[in-house]
């Protein structure tokens, strides 16, 4: 059984399709890539699974519970947590009250009585930005800034986190530190759900890649089948062959 | 913080109303030149002293508090200072009062309650009296009443006011007006209250006019205030034989166009009496509109004071001609009549009702300064002596510039001047002779008892 | 929402039946009765639709709404009369010099200087400026024409018209008609047939989008503000000989009634507008001509637009969370820490015990008074503080909230000071708070803030007069007496509320150093990843404006101790505004900043009062306004450079030197040096920079993010694209 699972999601804006009939599932323990040329949907299916966005069509479960009607807040009390494409850092908090704040939040509803001080430096740590804890996020560059959108994430203890390019303004060794994060996030059991452009960090970290393109999903599957898919190549290429919608 | 409060100042003139009660029970006053002598005081030999706050051995410094400084609309009421200054240069000119100077100190209220308060905390620290005063929303007395005088005792500002618009000032002990506001005291601010409607004009109006008045009342509804300065003067005029068709509300700052299903209502119930008691550009407003729309069937265009002012007729042009405003005060046309109206026409150069009752108040004030002097000498002025000799005043016209007005028991006088727009000036039509007043009418002050606020009834 | 929007409606009907049936004066409505009122309502509708049209043209174009827009038209008129009646110059001229040159040049030179640099401050920077730029038009005309002056405005065509039923239709009115239906069919014909119309109507469908194609140059901002001007100076030409020129009246007419027809229009629509303003001119012609509205609700005609501002608000569809946009730029704010709060409250409150005992030394003191005032005005504004400068809501009705709490402390105990009035007050405003707020905050920050504006309102107008509350002649308070002790004097006065806001504001600051309080700048920054934390935007915003209205409340019963006396013009909407407007030039994160807001006023007037110079006179009436225009400059507010500046000296804040000393030594910078910038180039304008210009990365993938700054002064690096990424394995 999947930990999420979005089936049959449609949005439409006025006349355009932004999510046509998309089915996608995240697993406990996973690492899922979400693949896709620019305008494909992805970070449109991202917005419905967290709720900033209302699906025309279609259903969101989380353990076979159906949230497609509930408030982003709940869902995150569920455990899905994400990070944005376009920063959403809180840019006047410094980075260790960003992380505080989502780690504040937790106890609302976490049965364990960790101290939210305590599960900030923690992530902190994970993340690795300790050293820049105390600025102010809107001084930090975007890649670092993403880092605490990602330690924020994180600090809520989700079972779910969908990450919308993290590896955006990063450089190549802070791209394999993340790598490293991701893998062990998972290995500990977190289902995550990967928006990149960076090719080889998606294919160095995902087990499973789904594919969307003009909002549907033309493929899926390990990392080595997709590379080889001519669906993909189209749609990456700008051929109209296999786009087909 | 800056106080815009431009509604305020929009319905500021519409109180004005308000000082249009009346002034004292008496006859004719014609001369009367009392107060404007010279000087009598002879205090040569005499050591003089500072026996009160406010009083020096060469100076007595008065205070005048008005609403000028208002933001939106500076100089308000100007002419309430103009008019003391004027009182002051002349006194000054003429030996000044009980041998000393008389130095004028403003105060602006800005058309705020704290403002005046506050006007009034420097006064008590520095003036003898308050005179003039035209403070729209002075509605705290406490502070004046609880004013120390130099022996430290409790015995407050005496306070001669051009403008009470507040019961808690009309009904001080230590505030007089020059012209009394007509209502009932005490008064706790709520329920029904007594008034004394100066009503003359109406009974003018039917003799001369047209015998069977009726028509339309317009009542500004920006403040409480405001209504009930209008409904007393409305229901009183109504009990003498002016019948109601129909009450408008509508605000001071109200369009030209606000004012069209009025005058509708004008020419459907072929209205013979039209009065409005906003403030002048109220009626100059409902004036153009009635012209608009062609509205020829009103016999009386009424007004009390708040029309005539220099603005009205400069504004309004042909379409205010017939306009009627009836006054208790000598019009500045009568100049040439009256010594005390000639000195204030001399001493002011942007003469106004509000400065002409603000040069009386110095008047009064003189008046009562002297008899201290005369009683006890020169050195014997305090509050107290000056309260005292004010409760004694009951019979004050000012030189004759002014009605004969009970200060002391505040109570409206019957007197009036009756003044119309013709041929695009204010010409005197009862009584026609310059620098007197019709004091003839017995029913001319109407006793109305209401709640002020429950009488209004538009629509 | 469709709900919502039903219970609404229901709700408006029901009231609409109710005043109907208690307020129905028995005049026959009949076919000319009807005529009759369209011919009252169509000439005042055609005004608010003329002013509507240019505050929708700006808003939807450039983001900021007008708070200024009946000021620039009444300006315009003036400007009007000075050509065609000072100067004689023949209408042909004069009309088209002020319409065609004079206000669009007006509008072309405020989006230059002003608005284009508000672009991305906060919601009520924005506003505040306008109303700013509305008290300096309105102090510019009292200034330089002489308000007891004479200003008639000559109509158009004469004075003749058409009969139409009993009614004469003057040519003035007739020609105010036919010009708002022209000039909607032009701006219909503008916005959709010419190319600078598609693009502003690009900019109005999504104002991103349309800036990231490029559609939305200079030119667009430029002709808006040019054209919102033209619209607001033929509205006030039109309008000008029905008001009597007078700066107060053509201005509250234009402004909420305006901003009425413009909302029925949702801020986009054209067509809507001009029904909305039909909407409004009918409804209030109709209830002079139908319903008697006597007594209790004597006032209630004037809170009419009010009334319908505040429904049309409710009807509006709930806003979306909005991210993945240009937010706002919050400047970094400094948060006290509560002991420095703590500390320096203290300081303040010795200092006006020495003030005061300094101006008592000679007798009564005004002054005394007046600072208490100052305090009482800080303690108001205080109440935005957490609200506005942190949760970025805006209210502008704090001083409607304090009216509550002053009614209540004069209702309950405030004529005998007990202190248990002082907390009835401060509970009462709780529940307003939370029944104003649950509706109103579901809308987007601008709707927020105009329901605020409408409740102020509603609230002076049908509220505080009725007769229970303060009595038609106002009601007397006293000040608190506990144990023993009656602070009565001003002096002590003084010290007691200097004290109240010093305790006030220490417990402000630790509210946001609490997690409360964290979260909501956290929601003031993100309100979408503030929900995807699990932060439940609507609750939080519920709770910080009831806290908010408490603050107000408790403030309010303050200021009646202050007053010592109530009337219901105490509460004035308008008088409210320029509050708010002095917290934004001090500073709105701030605590700081509220009590600048209350001293800035006294010094106004201290300073007038002490040295009668005919200057400030000038000053006075200009003074808020240009003040106000200089928040663009500095839009944390003026408190943080004073504390900058003033922080270093005080021998307990070493952390300040050292940030001084941090600032002096980026200023010697080389590279800042070389940018010829005069002042430190930190690294928020980096990232600022960056940002910007990140967003064209978003939307085009083969271009990689500029990471620092060095990458940004030198050529932009293209990094490696997906395509070659896909083929490389």
């Amino acid at each position: 059984m999947a930990l999420l699972e979005a089936s049959g999601v449609s949005v439409r804006f006025g006349g355009l399709l932004a999510l046509d009939d998309a089915t996608l599932s995240v697993e406990a323990g996973r690492i899922t890539g979400l693949i896709g040329p620019n305008g494909a949907g992805k970070t449109t299916l991202f917005n419905v699974i967290t709720g900033l966005q209302h699906p025309t069509a279609g259903r969101v479960m989380i353990d076979d519970r159906d949230i497609t009607e509930a408030k982003p807040h709940r869902r995150a009390r569920l455990g899905i947590a994400r990070t944005f494409q376009r920063l959403e850092a809180f840019g006047s908090l410094s980075a260790r009250d960003n992380v505080l704040v989502a780690a504040e939040m937790r106890r609302r509803w976490a049965k364990d009585d960790m101290s939210p001080a305590d599960i900030t430096q923690e992530m902190l740590e994970h993340v690795g930005i300790v050293a820049i804890a105390e600025e102010t996020v809107d001084s930090l560059p975007t890649g670092t800034a993403r880092l605490v959108e990602l330690a924020r994430a994180l600090a809520t203890k989700p079972r779910v986190l969908l990450l919308d390019e993290p590896s955006s303004g990063l450089n190549e060794d802070e791209t394999d530190a993340l790598g490293r994060l991701l893998l062990l996030l998972a290995s500990e059991g977190l289902g995550i759900l990967l928006v990149e452009h960076d090719m080889p960090f998606v294919m160095g970290t995902c087990t499973h890649i789904d594919v969307l393109d003009f909002g549907r999903v033309i493929a899926r599957g390990g990392p080595a089948e997709i590379q080889g898919d001519a669906a993909v190549q189209a749609a990456y290429l700008g051929t109209n062959a296999g786009a087909g919608a | 913080m800056k106080r815009t409060g431009w509604l305020a100042l929009a319905v500021a003139l519409s109180l004005t109303i308000a000082a249009c009660g009346g002034s004292g029970k008496g006859g004719d006053s014609l001369g009367g030149a009392t107060t404007t002598t010279k000087s009598g005081t002879d205090c040569t030999g005499k050591t003089l002293t500072a026996s009160e706050v406010g009083v020096s051995p060469t100076t007595i410094t008065v205070t005048v508090i008005a609403d000028v400084g208002s933001p939106l609309s500076p100089g308000l009421f100007q002419g309430s200072m103009d008019g003391v200054k004027a009182w002051a240069a002349y006194a000054n000119a003429n030996g000044g009062v009980a041998c000393r100077k008389i130095v004028v100190k403003q105060a602006d209220s800005k058309l705020n309650a704290d403002e005046a308060k506050n006007a009034i905390t420097a006064a008590c620290a520095d003036s003898t009296v308050l005179l003039g005063t035209t403070a729209l929303f002075l509605n705290d007395m406490r502070g004046a009443e609880a004013c120390k005088d130099k022996a430290g005792v409790a015995t407050g500002i005496p306070d001669l006011a051009v403008l009470q618009t507040e019961p808690v000032e009309q009904c001080s002990a230590i505030s007089f007006a020059v012209i009394p506001n007509g209502g009932s005291c005490p008064y706790s601010g709520k329920g029904v209250r007594t008034f004394h409607a100066v009503t003359p004009a109406i009974e003018w109006f039917k003799k001369n006019v047209s015998p069977d008045l009726h028509g339309i009342f317009v009542v500004p509804n920006d403040l409480p205030s405001t209504i009930t300065s209008s409904t007393s003067l409305f229901t009183a005029i109504e009990q003498d034989g002016v019948k109601q068709d129909a009450e408008f509300g509508i605000s001071g700052i109200a369009t030209q166009s606000g004012y069209t299903p009025i005058v509708q209502a004008i020419k459907s119930h072929s209205a013979t009496w039209v009065m409005n008691g906003a403030d002048f550009s109220g009626t100059l407003k409902m004036r153009k509109e009635a012209a608009v729309q062609g509205v020829t069937g009103v016999k009386v265009w009424a007004c009390s004071l708040q029309c005539y002012a220099p603005n009205f007729i400069k504004q309004g042009g042909a379409q205010v001609e017939g306009q009627y405003s009836w006054l208790q005060l000598l019009p500045f046309e009568d100049k040439g009549s009256n010594p005390s109206l000639d000195a204030f026409l001399k001493y002011d150069t942007a003469p106004d009702a509000f400065g002409e009752q603000a040069f009386s108040a110095g008047l009064l004030f003189q008046q009562a300064i002297e008899a201290i002097v005369a009683k006890s000498g020169p050195n014997a002025i305090t509050r107290s002596a000056l309260l005292t000799q004010i409760r004694t005043v009951h019979a004050f016209d000012a030189g004759g510039m002014i009605v004969k007005t009970d200060v002391a028991g505040k109570t409206p006088s019957n007197c009036i001047a009756i003044v119309q727009v013709k041929s695009g000036a204010w010409v005197r039509v009862d009584p026609v002779k310059k620098g007197t007043f019709d004091c003839t009418e017995p029913g001319g002050i109407t006793t109305i008892t209401l709640d002020p606020l429950k009488a209004y009834h538009p629509g | 929402m469709k709900r919502s929007n039903l219970v609404v409606a229901l709700f408006t009907a029901a009231l609409v039946a109710l005043v109907l049936k208690e307020s129905w004066s028995g005049t026959r409505v009949d076919g000319t009765a009807i005529l009759n009122l369209l011919v009252f309502a169509l000439p005042l509708a055609g005004v608010y639709a003329i002013s509507a049209a240019g505050l929708v043209v700006v808003y939807t174009t450039t983001g900021i709404f007008n708070f200024s827009q009946g000021a620039i038209g009444m300006f315009m008129a003036y400007v009007y009369w000075e050509l065609r009646v000072h100067h004689n110059i023949p209408t042909l001229i004069a009309l088209p010099l002020v319409v065609l040159v004079a206000a669009p040049a007006l509008g072309v030179g405020l989006d230059r200087l002003l608005m284009r640099r508000l672009e991305r401050q906060p919601l009520v920077i924005q506003l505040m400026v306008t109303v700013g730029l509305m008290l300096t038009f309105m102090g510019l005309a009292a200034t330089i024409w002489d308000q007891n002056g004479i200003h008639v405005m000559p109509t158009f065509f004469g004075s003749g018209g058409v009969h139409i039923g009993q009614v004469i239709l003057t040519w003035q009115r007739l020609t105010t008609i036919v010009v708002a239906i022209v000039l909607a069919v032009a701006l219909r014909y503008l916005l959709f047939r010419t190319r600078l119309g598609v693009s502003m109507r690009a900019v109005v469908d999504n104002r991103e989008l349309a800036a990231l194609a490029g559609a939305r140059p200079d030119l667009v901002s430029g002709f808006s503000w040019a054209l919102g001007c033209s619209l607001a100076a033929i509205a006030g030409i039109l309008i000008a000989p029905d008001t009597g020129m007078a700066v107060a009246g053509s201005l509250s007419l234009i402004v909420i009634n305006a901003f009425v027809a413009a909302i029925v229009g949702r801020l986009r629509s054209l067509p809507l507008t001009y029904v909305g303003a039909l909407l409004l001119a009918v409804a209030i012609q109709f209830s002079q001509q139908f319903l008697t509205l006597g007594q209790r609700w004597a006032q209630a005609p004037l809170a009419l637009p009010a009334i319908m501002l505040f429904v049309v608000l409710l009807l509006l569809p709930q806003a979306k969370l909005q991210f993945g946009r240009i937010g706002a730029v919050h400047r970094i704010e400094r948060v006290s820490s509560v002991r420095d709060t703590a500390l320096g409250m203290s300081v303040l409150v010795a200092v006006m015990a020495g003030v005061g005992w300094l101006l008592t030394r000679s007798g009564p003191n005004p002054n005394l008074n007046r600072l208490a005032a100052a305090m009482a005005a800080a303690l108001i504004v205080l109440s935005l503080v957490p609200l506005t400068g942190w949760a970025g809501q805006v209210s502008l009705a704090p001083l409607a909230f304090a009216g509550f709490g002053a009614v209540a402390y004069s209702k309950w105990g405030g004529a005998h000071g007990s202190l248990l009035a002082i907390v009835l007050a401060t509970l009462i405003t709780i529940p307003i708070g939370a029944i104003i707020s649950i509706p109103a905050l579901r809308l987007q920050g601008l709707y927020l803030a105009l329901a605020t504006l409408a409740f102020a309102s509603m609230a002076e107008y049908v509220i505080f007069t009725q007769p229970e509350l303060l009595g038609s002649q106002g009601a007397h308070v006293e000040r608190l007496k506990i144990f023993g002790l009656n602070f009565a004097g001003d002096h002590v006065f003084l010290v007691l509320i200097t004290a109240v806001f010093g305790l006030t504001s220490v417990g402000v600051v630790a509210l946001r150093r609490s997690p409360f309080g964290r979260r909501l700048v956290a929601m003031r920054d993100s309100e979408a990843a503030s929900a995807t934390i699990g932060v439940s935007i609507l609750e939080t915003k519920v709770v910080v404006f009831m806290l908010s209205a408490a603050i107000a409340g408790f403030a309010g019963a303050f200021l009646a101790q202050q007053l010592g006396s109530l009337t219901s013009s105490n509460f004035q909407m308008l008088l409210g505004l320029p509050l708010v407007l002095a917290l934004v030039i001090g500073g709105v994160a701030s605590v700081a900043g509220a009590l600048f807001a209350g001293v800035f006023g006294f010094i106004l007037i201290y300073v007038k009062d002490t040295w009668h110079l005919s200057l400030w006179r000038s000053l006075e009436i200009l003074g808020p306004g240009l003040t106000a225009l200089g928040i663009i400059k500095n839009p944390s507010g003026a408190v943080v450079p004073i504390g900058d500046a003033f922080a270093p000296l005080l021998p307990w804040r070493k952390d300040a030197k050292a940030r001084a000393a941090v600032e002096k030594a980026r200023i010697a910078l080389p590279e800042v040096g070389e940018l010829g910038l005069t002042r430190p180039f930190t690294a928020t304008d980096i990232v600022a920079i960056e940002r910007e210009l990140g967003v064209a990365d978003d939307l085009n993938p083969h271009r990689a993010p500029l990471v620092n700054a060095d990458r940004l002064r030198n050529a932009p690096t293209v990094a490696p694209s997906s395509e070659a990424a896909l083929g490389t394995p």
